[in-house]
């Protein structure tokens, strides 16, 4: 449903009767790097999964950059501890991409499980990423591997995937133009563990990475998502110098204190949210702390 | 329990075609198979309407001079338009075609536009302006009912009800913002006395939406003083009663034709888009007008009631069942829709299964500010059985009873009365307790920690009330036989059935029977397709005229034949002597009837016998039952429940076609199973959260239990013909509270609200062991 | 930048579409924001193809791609541009004999109300033709992409078990001819 343009109601827009618009299927980045400086207002079209339904809330494009036929958007590589994964990679070909398998399986087997085997064929990461919904999981994925996301064509590089919940960012799209998302960056160098947790979905889901501090301990990063509310990032630094020493319950129960309370929603109080992440988290990290392989 | 007569058993032989595919199987996995959406006509114009973005409001001011004047717009209908008409509703007539004075719901249609294609539609609703006042809004059913709410409908809208036999009466407009109550008492109150032990319980029930795929749609053609539609109804001759009324025509001036339905469960009854394109082709110079909702505005438009329910029982040391007591709030929404009808019902079959002396309940549809609730699959039995086995198993927990145990020793026998004046029981409860509970190893199972079994049963009266159904059928000269009649096709197989039973009565192969496509001139009169009656009622009118069919053939055949009338049988359209010699039919039908040929045509009727001692009027036709029994498994730590094994089972009376039989009850199920666990519309303060495909979660086959199976049983005692009952609704019932047992079962959890989600058992959980006493909470 | 889309033409905001439909070539010229479902239900005649989320979640309008199985309603037509499209109407053989989806589907009662068939068959296409004897597991996760509020889903499940069994009889009686 959209808005009615003078506000007198709501209209169910549907995208078939969208009324045409400018379409341009440029088969470079720096073809349609052009094209967004040259149409700032133009959208972006992926799998377009989630375009229809932007559209059926009422965004009526008046040009469209389909970047479904650009194959450097669909490159993935990982050199020198970093994990390159290109904002036009399916969910079926990230989950199944032998770099990403061989460095971070966990990540690989997370994107695999998420949405359907018909989504998965669809839906891209650039498109998860940048539909700005609350409910999608690569930003709750990625954000605790500390991805960073790369842009080109517009007034930013790169930002790190947390920022597309931060007040005044992404989010609320008032960053201005943020061009087109050509990749995501994961350093895999310090990772030492990932994992992630989607049985209580939509209630909660939580990702959970332990990365080893360039000086001295480790840092815990989790991302709790959930089904109406942003995500939340969790995070501690423990002295500790394995994994091995971390105890799972304890901290799992810092993190989740973390959690402030308009994570409460109705799907989940935040009592219950509280207890519930840190029981996830807890779980993480005792499967970390027996495996202590990167994912 | 003495002097019941216990009803008929079956005919021994398997219908024809039991075990086959469904007749319309072929054109469905074609994609042949034709709905309301696939209607399209020459010249046809594409209606789009406004909904009101506010809960409540008064509308001020409307103008649609601009929508109007837009290029390649041929109407726009406000309020003004409809002045004149009148407002529809099962009993209550209170829901206009569009809003007048003010609107209810968000989502409350405003104003509608008819144009050449949908985009100019929108084009011409984006130009409307409307003046709204706000008005305070009121979503809770306790909060609309106290003396300070809004009323929503200041003045009180026409309404006509049925008058009830003993012990049943209902009203409208009883209490402040109810429109509709309903009441039914038996025995002593003295009763109450008598009991060892009293328990009340407050039990609430959530809402789901129909998700039918196929949206409401419908295509219009009319004038002044013509109509006809295409379009997806349960029930075409009401609609067409309904549309008289509210355009002020005679029943035949108005045509309405229904195509293959793409699923209803309920939804489907009553005016939805037929009003707004019927109005819209009037303004349009009787141009067809095509409306068609998105599955965004089937969520605005109706729903399941959510309901409070109040449920006091008495009982003896022993366990035996006295007295019952309920009060039920169903949240009817805006409109009243089908509320009363669902009151009735919900109020009527609060007794469950069980045996009680005394019996007093009250149920009240009162409205509120949200979308309106109509006929849902269980009509009301959904929300009344999961308070009335909830409870028996918060008793039986209380008073250290097992569970099945409780429900033995309390349930009716095959033949008992449920109430006086009512159809006795006709299914053996008992016997399908013992099966579900043995097909899931209820009794002699190993004790697992965080493991549960629970058992239900659920039953309501079908086969509607008081319903009458015609039918007709004709057999050409060359013995293709034509089925006319009013079931409409939505999936639960029923024109496949009728069909197997004139093929049964012909003597023919079923796929020789075509059923005709349904419009209201020339298909005999039908009630509706609901109440699960389409074989206990509809199969009686189709049987008899199949019957009727026969015997002119016969009577034909054995003058022409000179054969003695009793010694001949008709099969596969020929005409089989004492001696087994053949007689083809056709030669013998042109010689008598000449080079033309001819074709046999018959009636057939049927209808239930009335009584003023039923207390709704009529006897019901049949019992539907469903049993249900579920295993769990329970993560004490998240509260999550993973449902191990599902068996549920209904009761068939004689299998008209097996696989039919089987989907109606897994089906059924499966609703059961998300109202049990996830699905539900979502309000925050009004507000509807989830009106949307992706974010309102219906079942997948990944929620299915691995062991998951249904069970047609074949007691028999069916009152439709060969022993027949209906199906549909009673798989929905027991799965509910199957489901919350098995929780309690293995986490000491009593659930009392819908959907039983992760954080209501965790905190279930939590209160079981404080009621325990501390530690063992799941042990 | 004009170089690159010489079939889209600014001017008029339409876009022809050259893409093969159940084994034959089609052509037209649609609006640029024409979906997959615009175009074969209504410049192609496909109405087996089934529409009612519009959103990609039920599926019920499900066709193949390249043999992938695709939510019509959220596809642009531009986007099919050279590709292979299959449909429900394109399983049968030209002489009307059902494929074994079809025959699967009918035989175990994997359909009610049928508006959910169409995509059913197409999902069960796509699956047997990555994997002829998918198990059990792997049905369910594939029958989990598209909804049907009729049946409960175990029919399904059994009825494209059934397919892969029917498929495989067939395969083998073609090898021993
Ligand atoms: C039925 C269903 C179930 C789903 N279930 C899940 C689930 O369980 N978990 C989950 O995480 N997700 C889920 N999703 C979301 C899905 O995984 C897709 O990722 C998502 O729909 C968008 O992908 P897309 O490529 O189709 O994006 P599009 O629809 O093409 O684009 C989405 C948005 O991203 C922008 N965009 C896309 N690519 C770029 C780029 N390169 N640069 C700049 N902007 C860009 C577009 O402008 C648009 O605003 C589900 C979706 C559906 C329909
Ligand atoms: S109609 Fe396309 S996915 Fe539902
Ligand atoms: S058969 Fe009706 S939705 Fe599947």
């Amino acid at each position: 449903m959209r808005g009615q343009k003078l506000g007198a109601g709501l209209i169910a827009q549907s995208q078939s009767a969208l009324p045409p618009f400018i379409l341009h299927r440029p088969t470079s980045l720096g073809e349609a790097v052009a094209l967004t400086r040259q149409h700032p207002e133009a959208v972006i079209a992926a799998g377009c999964s989630d375009l229809v339904a932007q559209f059926r809330e009422g965004l009526e494009p008046e040009v469209l950059v389909s970047v479904q036929r650009i194959t450097e958007l669909r490159a993935i590589s990982n050199n020198s501890g970093v994990l390159s994964i290109g904002s036009g990679v399916s969910h079926a070909e990230g989950s199944r991409s032998p770099e990403i398998v061989s460095t971070v399986p966990a990540l690989a087997a997370a994107w695999g499980s998420i949405a359907t085997v018909r989504i998965r064929y669809r839906g891209t990461l650039g498109g998860n990423l940048l539909s700005r919904r609350y409910r999608y999981e690569m930003p709750v994925i990625l954000s605790a591997l500390g991805g960073q996301m790369q842009f080109h064509g517009g007034d930013i590089t790169a930002l790190p995937v947390s920022s597309l919940w931060e007040r005044d960012s992404l989010w609320d799209r008032s960053l201005g133009n943020v061009g087109i998302l050509t990749a995501v960056t994961v350093d895999t160098a310090s990772l030492l563990w990932f994992g992630y947790e989607r049985s209580m979905r939509p209630v909660s889901t939580v990702s959970l990475a332990v990365r080893k501090n360039p000086v001295a301990g480790l840092t815990v990063s989790a991302v709790c998502g959930s089904e109406y509310r942003q995500p939340f990032v969790l995070s501690h630094a423990a002295e500790a110098t394995d994994i091995t020493e971390l105890d799972p319950v304890s901290v799992g129960q810092v993190l989740a204190a973390q959690l402030p309370d308009e994570a409460g929603d109705y799907a989940g109080s935040i009592d219950y949210r509280r207890h519930l992440v840190g029981v996830l988290c807890g779980r993480l990290l005792a499967e970390a702390t027996g495996n202590q392989r990167k994912g | 329990m003495t002097g019941f007569v216990n009803p008929r058993t079956p005919d021994d032989e398997p219908i024809v075609g039991r075990d086959r595919p469904r007749l319309d199987s072929t054109m469905k996995v074609t994609g042949r198979a034709v709905y309301t959406v696939d209607i399209e006509k020459p010249g046809m114009l594409h209606a789009k309407v406004l909904r009101s973005p506010y809960a409540h409001a008064r509308i001020l001011s409307i103008d649609a001079s601009a929508a109007r004047s837009l290029a390649g717009v041929t109407a726009v209908v406000t309020r003004e338009e409809i002045i004149g008409l009148h407002s529809y509703g099962t009993y209550v007539k209170d829901q206009p075609i569009v809003a007048t004075e003010s609107v209810r719901y968000v989502g409350d249609v405003v104003a509608a536009v008819a144009a050449v294609d949908e985009r100019t539609a929108f084009a011409a609703l984006d130009l409307i302006r409307v003046e709204y006042e706000q008005l305070p809004a009121v979503f809770d059913v306790r909060a609309a009912m106290e003396p300070s709410a809004p009323a929503i409908f200041p003045d009180q809208p026409f309404a006509a009800y049925p008058e009830y036999g003993d012990g049943a009466s209902g009203a409208a407009h009883t209490a402040h913002n109810v429109s509709y109550e309903f009441r039914y008492e038996t025995g002593e109150e003295s009763v109450w006395a008598d009991c060892d032990y009293i328990f009340e319980d407050t039990f609430t029930f959530s809402r789901m939406n129909h998700m039918h795929l196929e949206p409401f749609a419908t295509v219009a053609e009319a004038t002044a003083n013509e109509i006809e539609v295409w379009t997806s109804t349960q029930s075409p001759f009401p609609m067409r009663k309904e549309l008289a009324r509210v355009f002020g025509l005679p029943e035949n001036d108005i045509r309405v034709n229904v195509p293959l339905l793409g699923g209803g469960f309920g939804a489907k009854n009553g005016p939805k888009t037929e009003a707004i394109a019927i109005r819209l082709s009037q303004l349009s110079a009787g141009r067809p007008v095509r409306y068609c909702m998105s599955t965004e505005e089937v969520f605005l438009t109706l729903s399941q009631h959510d309901a409070i329910l109040t449920v006091k029982s008495g009982l003896k040391a022993d366990g035996e069942f006295m007295a019952r007591q309920s009060r039920v709030l169903l949240n009817g929404g805006a409109y009243a829709d089908a509320s009363p009808l669902v009151a009735e019902k919900a109020g009527y079959r609060m007794p469950g299964a069980y045996r009680w002396k005394r019996i007093d309940s009250v149920c009240q549809a009162v409205i509120t500010n949200s979308v309106p609730a109509g006929a849902y699959r269980g009509f009301g039995a959904t929300q009344a059985t999961w308070a009335s086995e909830r409870q028996v198993d918060l008793i039986a927990e209380r008073l250290g009873f097992d569970p099945l145990e409780l429900r033995l020793k309390n349930t009716k026998e095959l033949g008992e009365e449920f109430v006086p004046g009512e159809t006795p029981i006709d299914s053996d409860l008992k016997h399908g307790l013992i099966l579900v509970a043995d097909a899931i190893g209820y009794r002699d199972r190993t004790r697992l920690s965080n493991r549960g079994m629970g058992v239900a049963i659920g039953i309501k009266d079908g086969g509607g009330v008081n319903k009458p159904a015609q039918a007709r059928v004709k057999v050409t000269t060359n013995g293709d036989v034509f089925l006319n009649c009013a079931l409409v096709e939505m999936g639960q197989g029923g024109h496949s059935a009728l069909c197997q039973i004139v093929a049964e009565t012909l003597g023919c192969d079923p796929k020789r029977v075509r059923y005709a496509a349904i419009d209201t001139d020339n298909t005999p009169f039908d009630q509706g397709t609901n109440a699960s009656s389409g074989i206990a009622v509809m199969g009686h009118a189709v049987r008899q005229a199949a019957e009727r069919v026969k015997c002119s053939v016969l009577d034909t055949a054995a003058e022409h034949l000179m054969l003695d009338r009793q010694s001949i049988r008709l099969d596969d359209w020929t005409i089989v002597d004492a001696e087994g010699t053949t007689y083809e039919l056709p030669p013998l039908i042109m010689e008598r009837f000449g080079g033309t040929g001819f074709e046999f045509t018959a009636d057939g009727y049927y209808k239930a016998r009335s009584a003023s001692s039923a207390p709704l009027e009529a006897p019901c036709i049949f019992w539907e039952i469903g049993w249900a029994a579920a295993e769990v498994e329970v993560d004490p730590e998240t509260g999550r429940v993973e449902l191990l094994q599902l068996v549920v089972s209904g009761d068939a009376g004689k299998v008209v076609n097996k696989l039919g039989c089987r989907g109606q009850d897994e089906g059924a199920a499966v609703f059961g199973l998300a109202q049990a666990l996830f699905e539900e519309l979502r309000y925050d303060d009004g507000e509807l959260l989830n009106g949307e495909a992706l974010l309102y979660r219906v079942p997948l086959a990944e929620d299915i239990p691995r062991r998951f199976s249904s069970i047609t049983q074949e007691q028999g005692h069916g009152a439709g013909p060969f022993g027949t009952k209906g199906m549909g609704e009673g798989g929905m019932l027991p799965i509910a509270p199957a489901i919350a047992q098995a929780i309690a079962d293995a986490t000491g959890a009593q659930l009392t609200s819908l959907p039983m989600t992760p954080e209501r058992v965790y905190n279930g959980i939590r209160a079981a062991r404080v009621r325990h006493g501390g530690a063992d909470g799941n042990a | 930048m004009s170089l690159e889309s010489p079939e889209s033409n600014e001017e008029t905001l339409t876009h022809n579409v050259e893409f093969e439909l159940n084994g034959s070539p089609e052509r037209h010229c649609v609006p640029t924001s024409a979906t997959v479902l615009d175009l074969l239900r209504n410049s192609c005649g496909k109405q087996g193809v089934r529409a009612s989320c519009e959103r990609s979640v039920c599926g019920a309008c499900t066709v193949l791609v390249d043999d992938l199985p695709v939510a019509a309603c959220s596809t642009f037509a531009f986007d099919v541009d050279g590709a292979r499209v299959e449909t429900v109407e394109g399983l049968a053989a030209q002489d009307g004999t059902l494929s074994a989806q079809q025959q699967a589907f009918r035989e175990c009662g994997g359909f009610q109300c049928g508006f959910c068939t169409s995509g059913m068959l197409m999902l069960t296409t796509a699956l047997l033709r990555q994997n002829p004897q998918p198990e059990r597991e792997q049905i369910r996760e594939w029958v989990s992409s598209n909804t049907c509020r009729c049946t409960g889903y175990e029919m399904i499940l059994e009825s494209v078990e059934r397919a892969a069994e029917l498929a495989g009889a067939k395969q083998q009686d073609q090898v021993s001819e």
